[in-house]
């Protein structure tokens, strides 16, 4: 562990007057129970303040962006499943949206349900694991067993439509890999009926907290500019309180045909992120319910070539994942296989505003801050 | 029994044990050293009985408070986990950090572990009738219990310091460092809130103080002086939500990152018997110790005793237990706050106001022990004789000899005490309500 010392003077000139001080450099990760997963942290720290900090990644690099050039489409889709794991939900559908875009198909109504419902699944399933692990974060070690507790059923729901509990691999251009039975819906409409009183289980076990709000509050605080300028998006860009949900401003699927809210923040603080991500797990509620009760009959998949070509040319498509603005862009040269496909991995972006945020913080901050921006490495290096 | 001046001549069962080897023929030396020998191995049994089952408990009732069933697999119910996990840490390697100051390194567990062995020492567990006198369990009964206790519980942080100076290790050194503002700023309030209990008791010694409750709690009296006292003990045991020294998610380990095996274990060991300490202190100077209806009778008064004290005592020990599965962990500059700008203060008022009780003859804040003469006459230098002696009275006499400027100091100390009750409460009620915001605070305006 060695500075450049060439590139910071400032912090080797020997002070005279005083007592010589200095900052000190302390390595977050990759090794690092807060860092989820294998991320580093340069922290340039006075004492327990953080000066600068500047993420170092990269090791979680899976080369999975070269590899999808030389594989066809639905090979592509499970490799891309492993990027953001706790989404992959949205990963599959990204890449499905992005072919779908480039070929003349139209999607079954009832596929685009499944769908819908499989990624406000995923969503909830995510929130509630950042739930625990935020919790855990800051110090609590109960929440995540509460939270892993509900997450369970979410998973053995997603068990029950695709046959796999994290890399479904189920979402595939056409509609989906196969049909939801009736003991999903069944399942899905009690886990509606309870899940309201979960989320108010957590909240009184969690949010009440006074030494939690005093830690949370004007926190690693994001203005709405900044948020803006970094290119933050989701519950980090509306914890800031810029009103921006690409299901709601750009609709994709059928998202136009539910009623839904869009919670923003006021402060851009850690408290204000917290929240926005708990109205989200209860807007991702009423979605479900909507969607359960419009259910259609009609098939699941259309029909697709077995292999899929799309037409030549390229396109830019995003959806808002629980992390934020997943983007994917696709040249396709009319092959079997992508000519270039790009994903911008919301956790990515967010990730470079934690130096605005944390500045002038305590080291203790930093794993808030950080768990209230939700990373997922994976997403990050790709 | 008569207050500060004259303390009578009290026994432990240890001196009976010497005495009932005398009494079989041994000389008084070699009688003495068996006294020692036996007192010393029954000490260090019961303290590694009791760390193990405290550790086993803490990890039953988190698990049951955490929707989990906890170590249920050596054993029936999980009983022998601990004792796997002791051998499991006994046998493993012993690894020093390659740059690490190796003595340092070596000494500070030790450092940390003897003088919370050497705490127990003072604290009465117990009372035993035999052959119609009372002795007390308790390995020595000091005349300053108290203020030993203090002095031998701040020496451990050195220990803590040493170990995250010596590891090497930034996250070491930043929980060594973290440790000593924390344990240095907790120990003010809790020797306030101790001086309070002194004060009212008339004495250190532990066996008096839990003798000035025979007819009260000293906890309902001095309600504020034991609720610092919790908390503060809290934070000098590095639990949660103040374990800032060994904050596992921002810190990894804190002082004892480095550590492993039997190093490991010592720190282990010595937050856990702190732990115990902290509790049977609160019990002690709070709870009346082993106060309780004698339900067996007064040859078995010992079984009894020992019932209440380790009744009162467990149940602080699973309210820290349930404090660690209950709290986030406060930051390090709210948690200094805390104790300069909340703590202090509020246990300097406790302190005038038992002070102030003590002065006037209040029964209730002097613990029944009453002052023969007034502060009057104790500023009257011709009648001042040195010290003050007490008589020790039941309420209504007590009452009866207080004349009418100390009878409106009773009354203001009684109503003063009522509107804190309802205060603390108005507080509890207030942190206690649970509420979902976001149900309510990002609802959408039409």
């Amino acid at each position: 562990m060695s500075i450049n010392k060439t590139l910071r003077p400032d912090l080797w000139k020997k002070r005279e007057d005083t007592l010589w001080t200095e900052e000190m450099i302390l390595n977050m990760g990759p090794q690092h129970p807060s860092t989820h997963g294998v991320l580093r942290l340069e922290l340039h720290t006075d004492g327990e303040i953080v000066k600068e900090c500047i993420p170092h990644m990269g090791y979680l690099h899976r080369g999975i962006e070269k590899n999808s050039e030389h594989k066809e489409y639905l090979q592509i889709i499970p490799l891309w499943d492993r990027a953001d794991y706790l989404s992959s939900m949205h990963m599959s559908y990204l890449i499905t949206y992005a072919a779908e875009s480039l070929m003349k198909v139209e999607i079954p109504k009832r596929a685009e349900y499944i769908r819908v419902m499989c990624m406000e699944l995923q969503r909830l399933a995510s929130h509630l694991i950042w739930f625990g692990t935020f919790a855990l974060d800051s110090g609590a070690i109960t929440p995540i067993f509460y939270a892993f507790r509900e997450r369970e059923l979410v998973l053995d729901l997603l068990e029950l439509a695709s046959g796999a509990r994290l890399l479904y691999n189920y979402i595939r251009p056409g509609g989906v890999r196969m049909d939801v039975n009736r003991e999903f819906l069944h399942r899905l409409d009690k886990f509606l009926i309870h899940f309201q009183d979960y989320l108010d289980e957590y909240e009184e076990l969690y949010t009440g907290n006074a030494i939690f709000i005093n830690r949370a509050k004007d926190v690693g605080v994001l203005t709405k500019e900044e948020a803006i300028s970094w290119g933050a998006s989701g519950p980090v860009l509306r914890g800031s309180g810029v009103k921006w949900d690409i299901r709601k401003d750009e609709p994709y699927s059928i998202y136009e045909e539910f009623d839904f809210d869009i919670p923003v923040g006021q402060k851009g603080d850690v408290l204000d992120r917290y929240n926005v991500r708990f109205f989200e797990m209860r807007q991702s509620h009423r979605i479900l319910r909507q969607a359960l009760d419009g259910f259609p009959e009609g098939k699941y998949t259309a029909r697709v070539p077995t292999s899929i070509k799309p037409e030549k040319g390229e396109v830019y498509v995003r959806i808002e994942s629980p992390r934020g603005e997943l983007g994917c862009y696709l040249v396709s040269d009319g092959g079997k296989i992508p000519y270039r496909l790009h994903v911008r991995a919301p956790s990515f972006v967010n990730l470079s505003a934690l130096d605005t945020m944390l500045r002038g913080h305590l080291i203790a901050d930093v794993v808030l801050i950080l768990g209230s921006i939700d990373i997922v490495v994976g997403d990050i290096d790709r | 029994m008569s207050g500060s001046a004259f303390t009578p001549r009290t026994y432990t069962i240890w001196e009976d044990f010497r005495l009932w080897l005398m009494h079989a023929g041994l000389p008084y030396e070699l009688a003495d050293a068996l006294m020692l020998i036996v007192t010393f191995t029954v000490i260090l049994i019961f303290i590694l009985v009791l760390v193990l089952g405290l550790v086993l408990l803490e990890r039953k009732f988190l698990g049951w408070l955490q929707i989990r069933p906890g170590p249920n697999r050596v054993g029936p119910w999980g009983l022998l986990q601990t004792v796997a996990d002791a051998i499991k840490l006994l046998l493993k390697e012993d690894i020093i950090p390659m740059n690490a100051d190796k003595p340092t390194f070596v000494l500070a567990p030790i450092v940390m572990f003897i003088p919370a062995l050497l705490s127990l020492v003072v604290i009465p567990l117990g009372v035993a009738n035999i052959n119609g006198r009372y002795s007390y369990i308790v390995a020595q009964d000091l005349d300053i219990g108290l203020a030993y206790l203090l002095a031998i519980s701040s020496v451990g942080v050195i220990g803590i310091i040493m170990g995250g100076w010596a590891s090497n290790n930034k996250y070491s050194l930043y929980g060594a460092m973290r440790s000593v503002a924390q344990l240095i700023s907790y120990e003010v309030p809790m020797v306030l809130a101790l001086v309070s209990v002194a004060l009212y008791a008339g004495s250190l010694r532990l066996i008096d103080i839990i003798h000035a409750q025979q007819s009260i709690f000293a906890l309902i009296p001095l309600f504020p002086a034991f609720i610092i006292f919790l908390i503060a003990g809290v934070a000098e045991t590095n639990r949660a939500p103040f374990d800032l020294p060994e904050a596992e998610s921002e810190l990894v380990g804190g002082f004892h990152t480095e550590y492993s095996g039997m190093k490991f274990a010592l720190f282990f060991l010595a937050e856990y018997i702190n732990m115990f300490t902290v509790s049977a202190l609160i019990t002690v100077c709070f709870l009346g110790g082993w106060k309780g209806p004698a339900f067996l009778g007064q040859n078995l008064l010992w079984l009894s005793s020992l019932f209440w004290f380790f009744l009162k005592v467990f149940f602080f020990l699973l309210a820290f237990i349930w404090f660690r599965g209950t709290f986030p962990r406060i930051r390090v500059d709210q948690m200094m706050h805390f104790a300069w700008k909340f703590l202090i203060p509020v246990a300097i008022f406790q302190l005038l106001i038992v002070a102030w009780g003590v002065a006037y003859r209040n029964p209730i804040m002097s613990g029944g022990y009453i002052p023969k003469i007034s502060v009057k006459d104790i500023w009257d230098p011709k009648d001042y004789t040195g010290f003050t002696e007490f008589t020790r009275t039941s309420l209504p006499s007590a009452l009866r000899m207080l004349n009418d400027s100390e009878m409106v100091t009773f009354l203001i100390s009684v109503i003063g005490f009522i509107l804190l009750i309802l205060f603390i409460g108005g507080l509890f009620y207030r942190t206690l309500k649970g509420f979902a915001p976001s149900k309510t605070i990002f609802q959408e305006k039409p």
